[in-house]
């Protein structure tokens, strides 16, 4: 197991990770820290290709990636790591292969698979923390009452146009996403329209929340839903209380 | 807009497809009336204007919108246990489900 043992880096691995070593918050004692941690994207399309390609790129030890899809053209304009010519593969096998290549030292695996009630638990519990890259309540709802059963922190994100979301869920010491949204809302019937700076925007603040997390630096948003307009041009934080009445994380659960 | 004899006042703003299809940034309401909840406010707020899609009831029914009061978010489907009173700032958002 990756948490357990020492962590060894190359010399090469050091000079590649150099840059933020340099940060005096962060330094050798962050960057072992994050190679230690198993980190579980769920849902590769905008918002886990900038989650996946920045945990890729600092350096995390293992990423495992779940995604049932294909990509499609219209993935395009947002979901950055793919391209014209990956339209019909696989998202996951594509993304295993361009993250590994971005950098060999980080262990990429993925599944094609799509999270239900029934595997969510198998995936959730071999993971040091679970990040949000999904598009459908449903789905984050059945990923969040798993995180809340094996105490994995939930990094939550979500977007539509120019605007989105992100709560970051310590189980049990925080508010949990049933404390905000109990039941799933109606589904959505029509097609989400999102222009790709959203997903990167918020994308990027959720890989930023599960560096903190993973290395135990700085105030995560816990207890807080940090709500992100590009058009208008603001981000405002604000507070989320734990229910003590939540399926998920209340007393009675 | 809506102007009454009586005390309590609130203050709504309005944010994203929201501000936009309201037609405004925020809005300052006096309504009568003690005991109003946030489901009564987004009922007063339909009567004045109609959306794109419908209502703001509408929105809130298909479970599209976020609803803070004084900073902190509302948990949805309890939007109809708090009581507001005279001073709450309240903030209507979409809620996006998008990834
Ligand atoms: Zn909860």
């Amino acid at each position: 197991m990756l948490s357990e043992g020492e962590v060894v880096f190359t010399p090469e691995e050091l000079e590649r990770y150099d840059r933020q070593i340099r940060i005096p918050e962060f330094g050798i004692e962050a960057q072992v820290r994050l190679k230690r941690k198993r980190a579980l994207i769920i849902g590769i399309g905008g918002l886990g290709s900038i989650i996946s390609i920045y945990l890729t790129r600092a350096g995390v030890g293992k990423l495992l990636l779940i995604d049932r899809d294909k990509v499609s053209i219209t993935d395009l304009n947002r979901q950055i790591l793919y391209t014209h010519e990956d339209v019909g593969k696989y998202k996951v096998k594509v993304a295993i292969k361009k993250l590994s290549e971005m950098n060999p030292y980080v262990d990429v695996d993925g599944v094609s698979d799509e999270v239900n009630e029934n595997n969510v638990d198998d995936y959730v519990r071999e993971a040091d923390i679970v990040i949000d890259g999904l598009d459908s309540f449903k789905t984050r709802l059945i990923v969040n009452d798993s995180c809340v059963r094996f105490k994995r922190p939930f990094i939550h994100g979500a977007v539509n146009g120019f605007n989105g979301q992100v709560m970051t869920i310590m189980p049990l010491k925080g508010p949990c996403l049933r404390c905000l949204i109990p039941k799933e809302p109606p589904e959505e019937k029509h097609i989400v329209p999102v222009i790709g700076v959203t997903p990167a925007i918020i994308g990027t603040i959720e890989a930023l929340e599960a560096i903190k997390i993973m290395t135990g630096l700085g105030e995560p948003l816990v207890g807080y839903l940090l709500v992100v307009n590009g058009l208008h041009g603001y981000f405002r934080k604000f507070k989320i209380a734990r229910k003590p009445n939540c399926p998920a994380c209340g007393e009675k659960r | 807009m809506i102007v009454n004899d009586s005390s309590m006042r609130l203050y709504v703003r309005f944010y994203a497809r929201i501000k936009e299809e309201m037609g405004r940034e925020a809005v300052n309401l006096n309504v009568k009336g003690n005991a109003m909840n946030i489901i009564d406010l987004l009922r007063i707020l339909s009567k004045d204007k109609k959306m794109r899609k419908g209502t703001l009831i509408d929105y809130y029914l298909q479970g599209k919108l976020l609803i803070a009061v004084n900073e902190e978010i509302i948990r949805r489907n309890e939007e109809g246990k708090l009581i507001l009173k005279d001073g709450d700032i309240i903030d209507i958002m979409p809620l996006p489900s998008g990834g």
